[in-house]
């Protein structure tokens, strides 16, 4: 398989999983780069440049509150779950875990 | 200006007015926050070198913004088959009316141009081609923007029964096909009754006439072309082939045949009116006559393929009847 190829149908797969893993950082208030620390820190490395439009869309469709705080030399804004992201967050997990599990199954059978 | 401003300045350009001031701002903190971590990890200021690099990571403005706005299609994905179906047919019909309204004007001229009339034909149908594709796809635009798509155009509601019976891919009839044979039948129409709507002027004019013999048939072609028009809105209102409408197109194709072979018959199709004319009038009957038979010995062909595709469609009917 091209490496091409392989790129391609890797972002399509973490695609989706990219907004769980966003919302379940933001449990506690993260700014931008710090948020992208944090998820570097579990092992997901996400672009500057996908991950920032990303959180905004998030908070667009109410699942973020966000607020401009005044930080050691300059502003940054600071997102957090919303009541809505909260309740999203808890189906999605549900979600991610009982398909986690089909795939799980589905890939040790085929081995 | 710094490389940093002028980034920004540039993403900014690219957004939304409501949205610009806030997204800089926001874009601006965070690519900070960057140069302050190259600060933390090599104990300096971070050079316009690394300024410059952490920009171009980010990407060229248009993208960025393009992440943080995205543009939306004026016709979504979902409703690209009805839009491209409904442009299909208003194109078509564009094209038809054009073909009359181009017909008319040649059949008036008092000098035959072909080549004229062809281009006339084709700049009109681009002028008036390009207000209709405008007009489709703003409609499409804001009736899905407004929500008031009718279910047909996003399929929903849809029933599997109300599917067409279509097992082969002949059986779908295109519409360039239709669209086609009703240009030609409007041509054709306009060509015989040209007595009714040309000007007194255009009428003197011209230097050939139906001759008497065919005269006399010109009733059976109009209401036989009258037919066919019905028959071609028919289809493209259902454009598959059944067997219905394979035995009605059998139909008017042998009446069409009879009545080409008779007109390449008869001794004479065209005379002149008396106005000096350089044309060799036997000459012109020959060509006719010859485009006449060629053109019947065409819907030989037509009513063969369509008799065979008859039969196939009634042995799959008995074959489906008989149980397993």
């Amino acid at each position: 398989m091209s490496e091409d190829r392989l790129d391609k149908m890797r972002l399509e797969l973490r695609r989706g999983a990219l907004v769980l893993a966003v919302l379940g950082s933001l449990r506690q208030a993260q700014y931008g780069y710090s948020l992208r620390k944090a998820l570097l820190d579990h092992g997901l490395d996400i672009d500057e440049g996908t991950l920032y439009p990303l959180v905004r869309r998030l908070a667009d469709q109410g699942l973020l509150d966000s607020e401009w705080q005044q930080g050691v030399g300059r502003e940054r804004r600071y997102y957090t779950l919303s009541q809505e992201g909260v309740e999203l967050l808890e189906k999605l997990t549900q979600e991610w875990q009982a398909l986690n599990g089909t795939l799980t199954t589905i890939l040790e059978t085929g081995r | 200006m710094n490389l940093l401003q002028k980034y920004i300045h540039a993403v900014k350009l690219e957004l939304p007015q409501a949205q610009r001031e806030d997204i800089g701002r926001e874009l601006q903190a965070n690519i900070l926050d960057q140069l302050d971590a190259i600060h933390e990890q090599t104990g300096r200021e971070a050079s316009q070198d690394d300024v410059a690099a952490v920009l171009e990571k980010h990407g060229h403005p248009v993208q960025v913004a393009a992440r943080y706005a995205p543009v939306t299609p004026l016709v979504s994905s979902e409703l690209m088959p009805a839009y491209k179906l409904v442009m299909s047919y208003a194109l078509g019909i564009t094209l038809l009316l054009q073909t009359l309204k181009s017909g008319t004007v040649f059949l008036a001229a008092t000098h035959y141009k072909v080549w004229q009339a062809l281009m006339q034909l084709l700049a009109g149908f681009i002028e008036q081609g390009a207000l209709v594709f405008t007009s489709v796809t703003l409609v499409f635009y804001l009736a899905a923007k407004s929500g008031m798509l009718p279910n047909w155009a996003s399929n929903k509601g849809w029933r599997v029964q109300d599917l067409p019976e279509q097992e082969h891919d002949w059986q779908q009839i295109r519409g360039s096909d239709i669209i086609t044979d009703l240009s030609g039948c409007g041509f054709i129409l306009l060509l015989i009754w040209h007595k009714y709507w040309m000007a007194e002027a255009s009428l003197q004019q011209l230097r050939v006439d139906f001759s008497p013999a065919i005269t006399a048939y010109l009733p059976w072609m109009s209401l036989l072309l009258i037919a066919s028009v019905v028959f071609g809105i028919w289809c493209a209102s259902q454009p598959v082939w059944s067997k219905l409408k394979l035995q009605l197109n059998i139909l008017q194709n042998s009446l069409y045949v009879i009545l080409f072979l008779i007109f390449s018959q008869l001794e004479a199709l065209v005379v002149s009116t008396g106005t000096p004319t350089i044309l060799d009038l036997q000459r012109l009957d020959q060509g006719i006559q010859l485009g006449c038979l060629a053109y019947a010995l065409y819907l030989v062909y037509e009513c063969w393929r369509d008799a065979r595709r008859y039969r196939l469609l009634s042995q799959q009917q008995v074959g489906k009847k008989i149980p397993a």
